[in-house]
Formats: structure tokens, sequence, C-alpha cells
């Protein structure tokens, strides 16, 4: 087929121009809420624990949604597919808040000794001391950076290769997407599991699970479709974008939030199980801590609002189909990502609480981190038209638009 | 009359069309025409065309989540009737009904049950195997296989009328029009 000259006008793939608003609204709630942090963290020593552990729970799922946008990039640059072609520019908007994550890791990198035991105390760490130490390029602080290096690396090249899309592309140059995007989907599910490692499961530095990353990996997929199902939506609602975005692609988008749901499930069933079977003093500890003094309650909520509720509504073909009733799902799921990574850190400070605790700044914190982020987000997002029109999958987009799903 | 030596136990008339595209106009101007017996046949899946006919929800699903809903409780069941009632085994200190063993078996009985269940059903409620069926008397329909697409109103139709019916699909452009016999 002939690359045609795509058939739409400059209105159906621009941003909506409410993004420019959207912009100021989501700078003022992260610039409250970033001060509101900041006096948390002056006001006392306690206050300070309680902040950084909220800003941590805050910078893993904002982390993941950047991470989670730039694996399903190339996921999709790999497999193809309309869904992710409609999403590309969300994820590449996602990804380009990178260098901001990167930034924004400053409050754990001061803030470390109030987070992890074993920054503190070098006994703590007499079995693994040689992967948990701050000095040197193993280091801690080295694999920080090694970490952003790769994620930027390959985000910024796919960013740039993908924005010659824009433009109609010189006869026999072919961009190569695939090659980069599957070296890169193995670079990303090893750096997110050694990131992972370093900054959540090291606040217990006696136990360790070989699955942990994989959660994570499921999670960050999760929450990079449940917000490409929002902003989609959002799109369509105030644009002429609902010109191109057919039911169809909710409905792929829908199917692929199911298998991340079984996906997470999976993998967290699969930790529990095998840990749970072996009752062995140095594992099962961890999940005591997330059981008992009323965490079992998170636990149960994860199981039956994280996994059980999404599982059977995702069924349903109708749900998938109609954005507007599956941003409410998208929305909630994003929510009990949140509470996922919630019961993931705070039982590790079990000790000094022995119970359930949830302080304001959990709450706080991932809505300051979160306002930051978006509005680079949309920032971003509002660079560039919403589709890359010289993409070689352009045609087949616009053509079921007339042809109607 | 030129349709006069017509035989009056047809299966039905059949249209054929170049593209899916085509095809799927011409099947939603017979349902705007007020056909409901029909059927399109095309070399691969075409999502309108089942839109178009008028084709609707099957009741597989529903054989599939009861299937797989027997499959989980049978699984569930049979692994608690063993460890809890039949043969009590201590297995590394932890109670009889230790539920979360019994998790993996359960899923994938669950999943073989509700497999099983859409096969069977789809060919309980679909008629498959047929090892006659009246389209294969046209010679054309061969190569509904190959790159041609059809559309059959069929005689039951309460509407169908072989002359109207006939008049009708000439009106939709076909690249040829047969009828079927039995």
């Amino acid at each position: 087929m002939s690359q045609e000259i795509p058939q739409i006008g400059q209105a159906e793939y621009a941003v909506p121009a409410q993004a420019a608003q959207w912009q100021k609204r989501w700078l003022m709630v992260g610039v409250v809420g970033a001060a509101l942090c900041v006096i948390g963290a002056v006001i006392s020593r306690d206050q300070l624990d309680q902040v950084l552990r909220g800003y941590l729970i805050a910078y893993i799922f904002w982390l993941g949604l950047s991470l989670g946008c730039l694996a399903l990039l190339m996921v999709q640059y790999l497999s193809g597919g309309l869904w992710g072609l409609v999403l590309r520019r969300v994820f590449e908007a996602a990804c380009k808040c990178l260098p901001l994550m990167f930034v924004l890791f400053l409050p754990i990198l001061f803030g470390r000794h109030h987070l992890y035991a074993w920054m503190t105390d070098p006994a703590l760490t007499a079995r693994n001391g040689w992967y948990l130490h701050t000095s040197g390029l193993g280091g801690w602080i080295a694999r920080w950076i090694l970490y952003f290096v790769i994620w930027g690396w390959f985000a910024f090249t796919l960013i740039r290769r993908g924005d010659q899309q824009d433009r109609p592309l010189p006869p026999g140059v072919s961009l190569r997407f695939q090659g980069l995007s599957g070296l890169g989907l193995v670079l990303y599910s090893l750096t997110v599991s050694f990131a992972v490692v370093d900054w959540v499961m090291s606040l217990d530095p006696h136990w360790g699970s070989t699955i942990y990353g994989l959660i994570f990996i499921a999670g960050q997929g999760l929450s990079a479709l449940a917000f490409g199902v929002v902003m989609l939506t959002v799109f369509t609602r105030y644009s002429s974008y609902r010109e191109i975005i057919k039911p169809m692609q909710f409905h792929d988008i829908g199917k692929l939030m199911l298998t991340f749901v079984m996906l997470f499930a999976y993998f967290s069933f699969s930790q529990w199980l095998i840990i749970w079977a072996g009752n062995l003093p140095d594992e099962i500890g961890w999940y005591l801590r997330r059981i008992r003094g009323g965490w079992g309650v998170v636990a149960l909520i994860i199981i039956l609002f994280h996994f059980a509720l999404p599982f059977a509504l995702l069924l349903s073909r109708e749900l998938k189909r109609a954005g507007s009733r599956l941003i409410g799902l998208a929305i909630f799921l994003i929510f009990m990502r949140l509470v996922d990574i919630y019961w993931y850190v705070v039982p590790n400070f079990a000790h000094e609480h022995g119970h359930f605790y949830l302080s304001p700044w959990y709450i706080v914190a991932p809505i300051a981190v979160g306002g930051l982020w978006l509005t680079y987000f949309f920032y971003n997002l509002r660079q560039r038209p919403l589709l890359p029109l010289y993409e070689p999958q352009i045609p087949s987009l616009l053509h079921q638009r007339t042809h109607g799903h | 009359m030129s349709h006069a030596p017509l035989s009056p136990a047809i299966y039905g008339i059949l249209a054929e069309f170049d593209s899916p595209t085509d095809l799927v106009y011409a099947a939603r101007a017979a349902y705007a025409a007020g056909y409901r017996k029909m059927d399109a046949y095309s070399p691969f899946p075409i999502e309108e065309a089942s839109e178009a006919i008028g084709f609707h929800k099957s009741r597989v699903p529903l054989i599939v989540l009861l299937g797989g809903l027997l499959g989980g409780l049978s699984g569930f069941g049979l692994q608690y009737w063993i460890n809890v009632i039949s043969y009590p085994l201590n297995i590394g200190g932890k109670p009889y009904d230790s539920w979360p063993a019994f998790i993996v078996p359960t899923f994938e009985m669950t999943i073989l049950f509700a497999g099983l269940s859409g096969v069977l059903g789809m060919f309980a409620l679909n008629g498959l195997p047929m090892p006659y069926h009246p389209l294969f008397n046209v010679d054309r329909f061969s190569a509904v296989t190959r790159d041609k697409f059809f559309l059959c109103v069929e005689a039951a139709d309460p509407k169908f009328d072989v002359v109207d019916t006939q008049r009708f699909m000439e009106s939709l452009k076909p690249l040829s029009i047969s009828e079927v016999p039995h």
C-alpha cells in the first residue's frame, strides 16, 4: 500500500486547548502540595520520617507511570497495533517526565538515612553488604544514576526517531524501532527489578524475593494503561480526536488492562504461595508484618479491588468498548496501585507503630508529586500533535474511521 | 415473467462480491430492507459484517462462565475432599484445609473447564460439524475461501420472495447472483 497522504484536518489530532489550563491547575496542586511537604518535613523529626515515607510511595508510583509508558511505547514498536499508536504521544510525553523524576529523587537521596535502616547500621547488611552500600561505582547512588542513564537514553532515542514521523520520510529511509525496543525492554526489566530492590525492597535488608521486580513491572504496565485510558477519554471529550478514536481502541486497551490485572495477581500470588509454603522465619515475617495489626484489611482490599473486582468488570465487552465507562475503572485502578505500593512500603516500619498506620503525608505526597508530574506531562504533550502523521500505520487508523467499527 | 421457472424449494439467494466493503454495504442494505435471516461469508473474519447482518450476541460467553465456575468449584472441592475428609495428611505442619495450596490446581481446572465448555458450547450452538450445507451446491461459492465475499438471504426469512428478493439483490450490484438449491 502506498503511503496515502492522511486526509484529516489539523483540528482532529491537535492537543485539546484546555491542556494549557490543566497544566496550570496541576502546577498549583503540585506547588501547594510540595510546600505542605516541605513544611511537614521541617516541623519535627517524626514528621520528616512520615513525609519521606509518603514521598517514597509517591515517587515509586509516578516514576513507575513514566517507566510503564516507556515499556508500552517499546512494546508497541515491537508488536504494532492501533491501541498504542493512538496513545504514542501520551507515552512519549510521560517518558519525557523522566528527567523530572531524576531530579525528584533528590529528597530520597538526602533523606536516605531516615528511610533505609541499613544506611546507618552496617550490622544489618553483614551478609549482603557487597550490594547494599552507598560508596563506589557499584553502590546505591551510582546505580540510581545508571538506571536513569539507561531509561533516559532509550526514551529520548525513541522519541527523537518518532519525531521524524511528523514529516514525510525521504524514500529509502526506514526508521529502525524494533531492535532498539527489543533491547530496551530487556534492559527495562532488569533495571526496574534492580531499582525496586534498591529503593523499596531494601527497606527490609534481610528479606528477598526474586519475583519482586516483576510485580512492580506488572503494576507499572497497569498504571500506564489506566493512565492512557484516562487521557484518551479526556481527549475524546474535549477535542475532535473523537473522530479518530473508535470503540475498538478502547476495547484493545481494556483487554490489555485485564491482562495486566491478571499478571499482577499471578506474580503477587506466586510470591505469596512460595513464601507461605516454605514458611521460613527469614521470609514469612515480611508477610506477617503485612497481615497482622490491621494490615490484613489492606491486603484483603488489594485482593478484592486490585484483582477480583477489576477482573470481573473487565470481562464485560461493553465496559471495555466505552471509554466513558472504562475511565472510572482506570482511575480506580490508579488509586489501587497507590494502595498496593503503600502496603509494600509502610509496614516495613511496623515496629514503630505496631499496627495499621496511615499518615496524612501518604496522601499529600502522591498528590504533590502527581501535580508536578502532570504539569510537566501536559507541557510535553502540548509541544506536538497527538498523532505522528507519517507513521506507516496511520492509513489503517484512518481507514477504520471511514469504515467505522 | 422471466423468473417463472424457479423452483419454490430453494435454500436462498446468494450474491457474490469482490471486496469486504461491498459485502458490508450490501449486508447493511439487506438489513435495512427488512431481511433478517441471512448470513455473510468471507475468507477472513469481518467484524462489521456480523454487525451489519444484525448478528445478536451468542450465549457462548455464558456457557464459558458457567463451565469455568463449575471447573473451579469442582477442582477446589476435589482437593478439599482429598486433603480434609478422605485422606488427611500432615504436610509441613500446615492445616489440612490449606487453601493457598489449592489455588493453582483450582485455577487450572477453571481454565480447563472454561476452555472445553467454550469449544463444546460453540459446537452445540452453531450446529457443527455439518457434513452437508446447501451453499456448496453453488460452484462459485468455493471462492469464499480465497478472494470472494458472499451474502445469502435465506428462504426461511418471512420477507423472502423469489422474485422480489432476487430483484433486490440485483440492486446491490453483485458480481453474480445464484439461487441456492437444497
